[in-house]
């Protein structure tokens, strides 16, 4: 297969996959699952077909409009192909989830792979502009999705998470055509290579005056909205709880991940220096994210709104990870501690999409067996009824709780091992975010499947064999990524090394 | 060990209170302070839309209703004008050119 359109292939693919989806009727989520299946083969193939030394691989690059700096121009390094690769596995398991979908299944599927569409979209391009559009391409299937098919109180959830998304999105685009205007660029490999000399703030100055720092810090908006970050998180909770459960795996298993990839594209890259400026903040902010959300998530009853917390909590550990390697290196230790801390980010984001989108995935089959309690005072016992679902369930909290031997430890460790030489201060208060979170999870099993079974869970049917067969490989990539870790970090590490070689702090 | 040495009451006022307690604090500061900031934005944004749809409705709507209603009333009194009998026109015609001699004969004598 050509190189030349492997990812324009990968990006339309989801597209067409939609259209005909829209006319299939009951038969959407079949076309879906080919679809969402296709796409997974063809991030393997990405996957496979990556530089040995780090750069950009399967460049396509075509003029557009190039008196406004928009180029039609795609790549993927290890960082982007690991995301394809997520995306790609968690809208598989979250087409998989929704077959419970009778209110106009035809447009639902269309829009969950619209939305697979502009994730894989965001993850390849090269340009602002281009990347632009998928990133807001990503949020209208995403707003309808939380409007026609979720909860009692969708409407706000959704109406908050547009315009929150929508905001942080503005600033974004104001900054970058800030930026355009001083070079004449919206190419993220041009725009990276100039802030590495500093040419990048000489021109800006020069063009708009010394505004390097609002522009750094109206970027940083935008992506800390979607990661999100504390207090920029209000929307998620909300949005996560109304959402049907397969759109919440999208969420968090997927798009969450939009705005720590765009930190580490286009906000260290081009704003490096900016950062390291505002440090201190910045990882009081990534600690506060970390603690306050394991805090939130231990008040909260309902599982969605704890797994959503926990989500902020597990997002907070990437931020740590970022503001902490955002500093000049002196010497070859400190070069090492932000390869681990790098290492250790782009680990996390894989494993928390993975993780995360499994534990809504289990939600929603016991919402599917009890008529929709999802309150963990609710539940009680289910380990005797349900011993499948507990052992696959609790493979997965496990994995949440950062066990050693499952994925979620091997990104954590990487984050603080790297994290402590640079910021041991923000690194050991984070410390206490990991042990309130096993309390949460040690919480969640303990009342949902030990003790007595409730009269409404008397007949608690297990998995079925396909919920098995289904959940099995996800269960299984945990276990294999927690052993196998360099699995992921000898293709990524080439790309760390490469990156934090053209950051400037 | 008499009462386990009051290791579980020790533990019970100190960790686990300081977790439950900081916990609501999360809570609370998530859905009073951060959500009350958000609450706070919102309720700004429908104010100046009200205020905006004031303005629309009472000031501009209204200025420009009046201007149309004068419009209406001097198209009116125009349309009076345009009988269809010549006679008129050249009555109008006359007026017009006395006039206008009126003016050039008081301006040649400034």
């Amino acid at each position: 297969m050509s190189g030349i359109h492997l990812l324009t292939l990968l990006t339309m693919l989801p597209l067409v996959g939609a259209a005909i989806a829209l006319w299939s009727g009951k038969h959407a989520r079949a076309v879906a699952l080919i679809t969402t299946l296709i796409s997974l083969a063809l991030a393997l193939v990405v996957w496979t077909q990556l530089p040995a030394n780090g750069g950009y691989g399967l460049v396509e690059q075509h003029v557009w409009a190039p008196s406004l700096g928009i180029n039609y121009y795609l790549g993927v390094d290890g960082l982007g192909a690991l995301m394809l690769l997520l995306s790609a596995i968690v809208t598989l398991m979250s087409v998989d989830a929704a077959n419970r979908v009778h209110h106009q299944p035809g447009l639902y599927f269309a829009l969950v792979l619209t939305l697979e569409a502009g994730l894989f979209g965001s993850f390849t391009a090269l340009n602002f502009f281009h990347w632009f559009l998928f990133w807001e391409l990503c949020l209208i299937p995403a707003f309808f999705l939380i409007k026609l098919w979720g909860g009692a109180r969708r409407g706000p959830a959704a109406t908050q998470f547009f315009v929150y998304t929508m905001a942080g999105s503005m600033a974004l685009l104001v900054a970058f055509l800030a930026v355009f205007l001083s070079t004449g660029s919206m190419d993220f490999p041009h725009l990276t290579l100039l802030a590495s000399t500093g040419e990048l703030e000489q021109m800006v100055t020069e063009h708009l005056g010394p505004v390097m720092l609002w522009l750094a810090i109206g970027v940083l908006a935008g992506f800390a909205v979607k990661v999100p970050m504390i207090p920029f998180h209000t929307w998620l909770p909300a949005a996560y709880a109304e959402a049907p459960s397969p759109v919440t795996m999208l969420l968090t298993g997927a798009m969450s991940k939009m705005g720590v990839y765009g930190l580490l594209r286009i906000a260290l890259p081009l704003f490096g220096a900016q950062i390291a400026q505002i440090r201190t903040p910045l990882l009081v902010l990534a600690v506060a994210t970390v603690v306050m959300g394991a805090f939130a998530a231990a008040a909260q009853k309902d599982l969605k709104r704890i797994f959503a917390y926990m989500s902020v909590n597990h997002l907070g550990y990437c931020l740590l990870g970022i503001f902490a390697l955002a500093v000049p290196a002196a010497g070859a230790a400190a070069q090492t501690s932000q390869a681990m801390a790098l290492n250790g980010v782009i680990l996390q984001m894989f494993n928390h999409g993975l993780t995360a989108a499994a534990l809504f995935w289990f939600v929603a089959m016991m919402q599917q067996r009890t008529g929709g309690h999802r309150g963990i005072d609710q539940f009680g016992g289910l380990g005797k009824p349900a011993p499948a679902l507990f052992g696959l369930m609790c493979i997965a909290l496990f994995s949440s709780l950062g066990l050693p031997g499952l994925n979620g430890f091997v990104g954590e460790f990487l984050i603080f091992r790297g994290a402590f030489p640079l910021a041991w201060v923000a690194a050991t208060v984070s410390i206490l975010g990991l042990l309130v979170t096993a309390a949460v999870i040690l919480t969640v099993i303990q009342k949902v499947f030990t003790g007595p079974v409730p009269e409404h869970c008397a007949g608690f049917p297990d998995l079925h064999h396909s919920e098995r067969m289904a959940l099995i490989p996800v269960i299984g990539l945990m276990i294999l990524l927690g052993l196998l870790p360099q699995l992921i970090v000898e293709s990524v590490n080439p790309t760390v090394v490469n990156l934090l070689a053209h950051w400037r702090f | 060990m008499r009462d386990k040495l009051y290791v579980d009451e020790f533990y019970g006022v100190t960790v686990i209170a300081f977790y439950g307690w900081w916990a609501r604090v999360a809570d609370w500061l998530d859905r009073r302070v951060w959500g009350g900031v958000v609450a706070g934005v919102a309720w700004s944004f429908g104010l100046s839309a009200q205020l905006n749809r004031f303005l629309d409705t009472n000031v501009v709507d209204g200025g420009f209703d009046k201007g149309c209603d004068e419009l209406a009333v001097g198209g009116g009194l125009l349309a009076r004008v345009q009988t269809g009998r010549v006679q008129t026109y050249l009555r109008i015609l006359a007026l017009a050119v006395v006039v206008l001699a009126a003016i050039l004969f008081w301006s040649s004598r400034a």
